[in-house]
């Protein structure tokens, strides 16, 4: 077992996170071998619904060109021709909505995750990578904001920035930061143990060439599988926070807050639940597809090993 | 190992200072200081906001207030809430059992039902079964938990002509009120869980099942069931331990929305409604006991490894 | 509050319906009627609370749920309405307002103002027992004003403002008790009976109890304790002043600030009332086991603006205010987010006595929605082009930031591009209260007096300084700081009749509209009824149970 025993399991607050860390293919022959690992149902089944979600969010309001904020109709109107998904409590257009919130749901999963992504790999490599008193050092810094409740975290920052859905993205972002920090750590910690890196530093490389050329490579397959599961733990934290109203501000649609009103009329008007609800459930299902089949293809164990479980090799 | 348990209890200390320090200051930051709250049109005043100040404890540098929160909390004194000048210590007792027994509630259901249907699945790969409940377990995970809280309720109101019981018992007093009114807040919460729960399993049988050892004893013709129930099980444990430790963490402050949407006096209850109403002393005890708890989970994970795990040492 | 909007069913099993408040004239033996929100006497004949206590059925427990939690139930310095639904049932005052807000003698039986209006004599009923069985005497009722004066922790002295010049209490005997005043003051009574910050506690109850989640009043229901963000418990004062009361054996407010829960609660019957949505409300109207009431309160909606100086801001012309008040079309807002039930309010709402500008007025006139002629006011002030301006407003209810929509969509119409931004109730509640903030979109409640809604307009208020020292008008001010003093309502009248219509001109606020409240109870729940104060009166003083 190549990996200290001193930290906890990588799960993310709120996000899946089975990534396996234990042998990812760095071979040749294992590449050739998980190529036909391609013809993976699953995969492009979330490939697909993925690739929708981006075609409807940038083209969608060209298709569909009613405004989204407008007040255009009689309000709680069931699905017709004229408002395929009907009208909300105000009298909008659903289905401009949820195009908007289309839209919405991508930059959310794409900022905090990229913020996430950031902070979480310039952590996690600079522990791995230098170990000793740098990696206590960041780690204890993870392990404090992991034991911080992400709500907590989440209400505090939307106070002190605003609310809105900039901010509501950083604080996701920070929220799932050091899972991103763990996993990262744990792919270089096992790189670091690998052969070439050892001959690299025999050769005189410098940290950064190491670290650029052959550690960052090294560590990318483990990291798409886990942008691929945050993106959809982005979207649904920020359906929670639209829940307590510190997300996207109205009128603007996000699904989350179109969710969250929709459920006072689930009653009598369950269509106005029935198309957002929908639409964070296939994203996220899009999003989880993807993250399985690219473990399937990238993971030749086919197993995730689970977190923070030492490697048994 | 009493060596290593010792090192590891020693290594959460920092944290916790941290994360004490982190939350002290988050709440102080936010914009609606409770003096202000407290002394509304007055609050401009110097002498109100003096005297409000003085009442309240929020007199002295931030260093000396910090010093101050945290000697008292050495000698089990959490401070007092702003609110309602209750104990912090009283608040997070009272608060505590109920979402304790809820986490335990919706963890039991995760792994009661996640841990078989991940065995079930890994063992009859890409059956019908694996991939049915590979796609549930995906559905699982891609609904929001305050939505399916919602559904649940709508669900059994109209249905059955149900809600649960309002008025919280204590299991010990009667236990058929108090699982009646916990059944449905721990379904809501325990669907995530028990979507990872089986997900993990499923993957780590199938690891376990394609290692050399395993196919060996097979090829020795052990029987398919008693290389499962030997070899492959316990190794399924792990992923089960993990994920539980870990979420008994998250779900004590993350159940905070099912919590009030089926009006539960728990802990994240008490903590979002406390942030809303800058009740800081609350705010932070009820922070750092669930960063306790969180840490204290995961290190009984690790240690619960070894027992799992023979091959895992201790260095 | 038009008394045809809620169902008589709520109110047959023994009250009678009561009559438009602005009818009635029964003022109290020897009281001014300056507590009484009707003020003078219009000469209509008042029907007479019938009680055929014959057909009221004792007994039974009330499971009632609050959309609040009271987060606690401290008899002084109260800020949230919520503490007061919390602690109401608990505790009595001197004086307190019947269904139609008539003020009525409660722990006292009679008073006497000094010649000077300087003091006012009360005399206590004898014999009331608080819920610790002590007797009620005049020291207690010195005890209480002083803690009204400074409220100690939980309470808040930002309560205080809302007291009238109280200095103090002498005990003349321990049946008799005279309140000293700073000086004459027209809001003593309709403070007292509000009830709000003004119970009357045993002298030395914050040494005796944990008053944040315990009681000792003379109310008709004895606190048994409060959980926060759980429940509040009751059972009956069996020592009730009021002889006959209470109805009920007992009483459980149980918090659930999540509609939905509250809805399938209902339905389900693990309630017996809630307040909800007007949306929900439609919902259930179906229900055969349930009962829709419906009824006005305090309650109105209005957009706020700070006026400081040292900004330039385009809404400091008075004619850009005029334009935005012009361009808010209030019924298709009442339409809209309101599912059609609502009224214009002014700043006055509609129902508070005899005191709110008339209908007609508001809808033809201050309040008429004109886009021309807020377009010429816009093109006047040089502001054709439009600016853009924050609109802030509660996250939470929801009703605030759908408002917010509907005006910002509205005012696209003169170029006026509003950003909405929906702050967590505390954020809003300390930004509004600081004046940090351009435009904001917020709500007024119930007063104990009319001078609770004008105030703020008095360059004497510290709140006054911190939103718009820069809204200037002599008269307003007069009106405003004579009304205070002058005791005589019909003296009073066009005093804040006049201050009110200079407001609509000045805008130095848009009120909007006033909503209706709507509350779910279940069949057997009889004489619960919309209280206008927003407090749920019913519960406490007529309410019984069929079955």
């Amino acid at each position: 077992m190549s990996m200290p025993n001193n930290e906890g399991p990588i799960l993310a607050p709120e996000g899946p996170s089975e990534i396996g860390l234990g042998a990812w293919a760095y071979t040749s022959s294992r590449k050739a071998k998980s190529f036909a690992k391609w013809r993976n149902p699953i995969g492009i089944t979330g490939a697909i619904i993925v690739g929708m979600n981006v075609f409807i969010a940038l083209f969608g309001p060209y298709i569909w060109t009613i405004d989204p904020d407008e007040l255009v109709a009689t309000r709680l109107q069931d699905p017709s021709w004229a408002h395929p998904m009907g009208t909300d409590e105000l009298g909008r257009d659903t289905m401009a909505r949820i195009i908007h919130g289309a839209q919405v749901s991508l930059q959310v999963g794409a900022i905090s995750v990229g913020i996430a992504f950031v902070l979480g790999v310039s952590l996690g490599l600079l522990s791995g990578f230098f170990g000793g008193k740098v990696d206590s050092l960041l780690m204890r810094f993870v392990d404090m904001m992991f034991a911080l409740p992400g709500l907590v975290l989440a209400i505090v920052i939307a106070g002190l920035l605003g609310p809105n859905r900039r901010n509501a993205m950083i604080a996701i972002g920070i929220v799932i930061t050091p899972a991103f920090a763990r996993v990262v750590r744990g792919a270089v910690l096992e790189v670091m143990g690998f052969p070439f890196v050892e001959s690299a530093r025999a050769l005189g490389a410098s940290h950064k060439r190491i670290m650029v050329r052959n550690v960052l490579p090294n560590i990318a397959a483990p990291l798409i599988v886990l942008v691929t599961v945050y993106l959809s733990t982005a979207i649904l934290s920020e359906a929670a926070l639209s829940f307590l109203g510190l997300g996207t501000q109205p009128p603007e649609a996000s699904w989350g807050g179109m969710l969250n009103s929709a459920r006072s009329y689930i009653d009598a008007d369950p269509w106005l639940s029935i198309f957002p609800g929908l639409a964070i459930a296939i994203v996220v299902l899009g999003f989880n597809f993807l993250g399985d089949g690219l473990r399937d293809i990238l993971d030749p164990r086919l197993g995730p090993h689970v977190g923070g479980a030492p490697d048994k090799k | 190992m009493g060596g290593y348990v010792l090192r590891r209890f020693f290594l959460t200390i920092p944290t916790l200072i941290g994360i004490s320090i982190i939350i002290f200051f988050m709440v102080r930051l936010l914009p609606g200081d409770y003096v202000e709250i407290l002394g509304g049109d007055f609050a401009a005043s110097p002498e109100v906001k003096k005297a409000a100040q003085d009442q309240l404890g929020l007199n002295g540098s931030y260093a000396e207030q910090y010093w101050r929160w945290v000697s008292g909390i050495l000698h089990g004194d959490f401070g007092f809430s702003f609110r309602n000048t209750e104990p912090v210590s009283d608040v997070l007792l009272h608060a505590f059992p109920i979402t304790a027994e809820l986490v335990f509630l919706g963890l039991l259901i995760a792994v009661v039902i996640g841990l078989p249907l991940g065995v079930l699945s890994a063992v009859k790969r890409d059956s019908k079964h694996d991939y049915a409940a590979r796609v549930g377990g995906l559905i699982g995970v891609s609904v929001p938990n305050f939505w399916l809280a919602t559904l649940l309720l709508l669900f059994t109101s109209r249905v059955f002509g149900w809600v649960p019981p309002l008025t919280y018992v204590p299991f010990y007093k009667d236990p058929i009120q108090n699982l009646s009114q916990f059944i449905l807040p721990a379904i809501s919460i325990s669907v995530f869980t028990l979507a990872i729960v089986m997900r993990m399993v499923r993957a780590t049988m199938l690891e376990v099942l394609g290692q050399d050892y395993v196919r060996t004893a097979r090829a020795k013709g052990v029987k398919r069931n008693v290389v499962i129930s030997r070899h492959a099980l316990r190794n399924a444990l792990i992923p089960v331990v993990t994920v539980v430790g870990f979420e008994i963490g998250i779900l004590m402050g993350g159940s905070a929305i099912v919590e009030i949407i089926f009006g539960l006096p728990g802990i994240g209850n008490t903590l979002i409604n406390a942030i809303f109403n800058r009740d800081y002393p609350v705010v932070q005890g009820a922070t750092v006991l669930l960063a306790f708890i969180f840490i204290f989970a995961n290190l009984a994970v690790d240690l619960l490894y070894g027992v799992l795990d023979p091959r895992i040492s201790q260095e | 509050m038009s008394d045809k909007e809620t169902p008589d069913s709520a109110v047959s099993g023994g009250v009678t319906r009561r009559d438009a408040l602005v009818k009635a004239s029964v003022v109290a033996a020897g009281a001014v009627a300056a507590g009484s929100m009707a003020g003078t006497a219009k000469g209509a004949v008042r029907k007479k609370e019938t009680f055929s206590t014959s057909k009221v059925k004792y007994g039974g427990r009330i499971i009632w749920a609050l959309e609040q939690d009271p987060v606690q139930v401290a008899p002084f310095g109260q800020t949230l309405t919520s503490g007061h639904w919390g602690k109401q049932a608990a505790y009595d005052s001197l004086v307190e307002w019947d269904r139609n807000l008539q003020l009525k003698p409660a722990l006292a039986t009679s008073w006497k103002i000094a010649a000077d209006q300087k003091s006012i004599t009360f005399n206590l009923r004898k014999g009331v027992k608080f819920h610790n069985g002590k007797e009620l005497d005049a020291d207690d009722v010195k005890y209480s004003v002083e803690k009204m004066l400074n409220p100690p922790l939980p309470g808040s002295i930002a309560t205080v403002g809302q007291v009238p010049g109280f200095l103090g209490v002498d005990v003349i005997s321990k049946y008799v008790a005279r309140l000293n005043l700073k000086t004459r003051d027209a809001r003593v009574f309709g403070f007292l009976a509000w009830g709000r910050y003004s119970p009357i506690v045993p002298a030395g109850l914050y040494e005796q109890i944990n008053v944040s989640r315990n009681a000792i009043g003379t109310g008709p229901y004895k606190m048994v304790g409060f959980n926060p963000n759980d429940r509040v418990e009751y059972t009956a004062n069996k020592d009730f002043w009021k002889v006959g009361r209470p109805y009920m054996d007992a009483m459980t407010l149980k918090t659930l600030p999540d509609e939905q829960a509250r809805i399938a609660a209902l339905r389900a019957g693990a309630i017996d009332g809630a307040t909800v949505s007007s949306d929900s409300a439609t919902a259930l109207k179906g229900d055969s086991n349930l009962t829709v009431l419906k009824g006005g309160t305090a309650a109105f909606r209005e957009l706020q603006m700070t006026l400081k100086p040292g900004e330039e801001k385009p809404y400091d012309d008075v004619r850009v205010r005029q334009a935005v008040n012009f361009a808010i079309n209030r019924q298709a807002i009442i339409d809209t987010v309101y599912n059609g039930d609502g009224t214009y309010s002014g700043h006055v709402p509609p129902g508070y006595g005899q005191w709110p500008l008339p209908q007609a007025d508001l809808k033809q006139k201050y309040l008429k929605y004109d886009l021309p002629k807020a377009k010429a006011l816009m093109a006047a002030a040089g502001m054709s082009k439009g600016f853009s301006v924050t609109l802030s407003t509660f996250s939470t209810p929801l009703d605030f930031q759908q408002v917010a929509s509907v005006i910002k969509s509205q005012l696209k119409a003169i170029n006026i591009d509003v950003n909405i931004v929906a702050q967590e109730p505390g954020t809003f509640g300390a930004n509004n209260g600081l004046g940090k903030f351009e435009w904001d979109l917020t709500a007024r409640g119930m007063r104990g007096d009319v001078d609770g809604y004008m105030a703020e307009y008095n360059p004497s208020a510290a709140i006054y300084r911190i939103w718009y020292p820069e809204f200037k008008d002599v008269k307003l001010w007069r009106d405003i700081g004579n009304g205070r003093i002058t005791l005589d309502p019909a003296k009073r009248l066009p005093l804040y009749t006049d201050a009110q219509k200079r407001i609509m001109v000045g805008v130095p606020q848009i009120s909007l509209v006033q909503v209706q409240k709507f509350q779910v109870i279940r069949k057997r729940v009889q004489g619960m009824y919309v209280a206008f104060s927003s407090f749920n009166t019913g519960l406490r003083d007529s309410v019984w149970l069929s079955s």
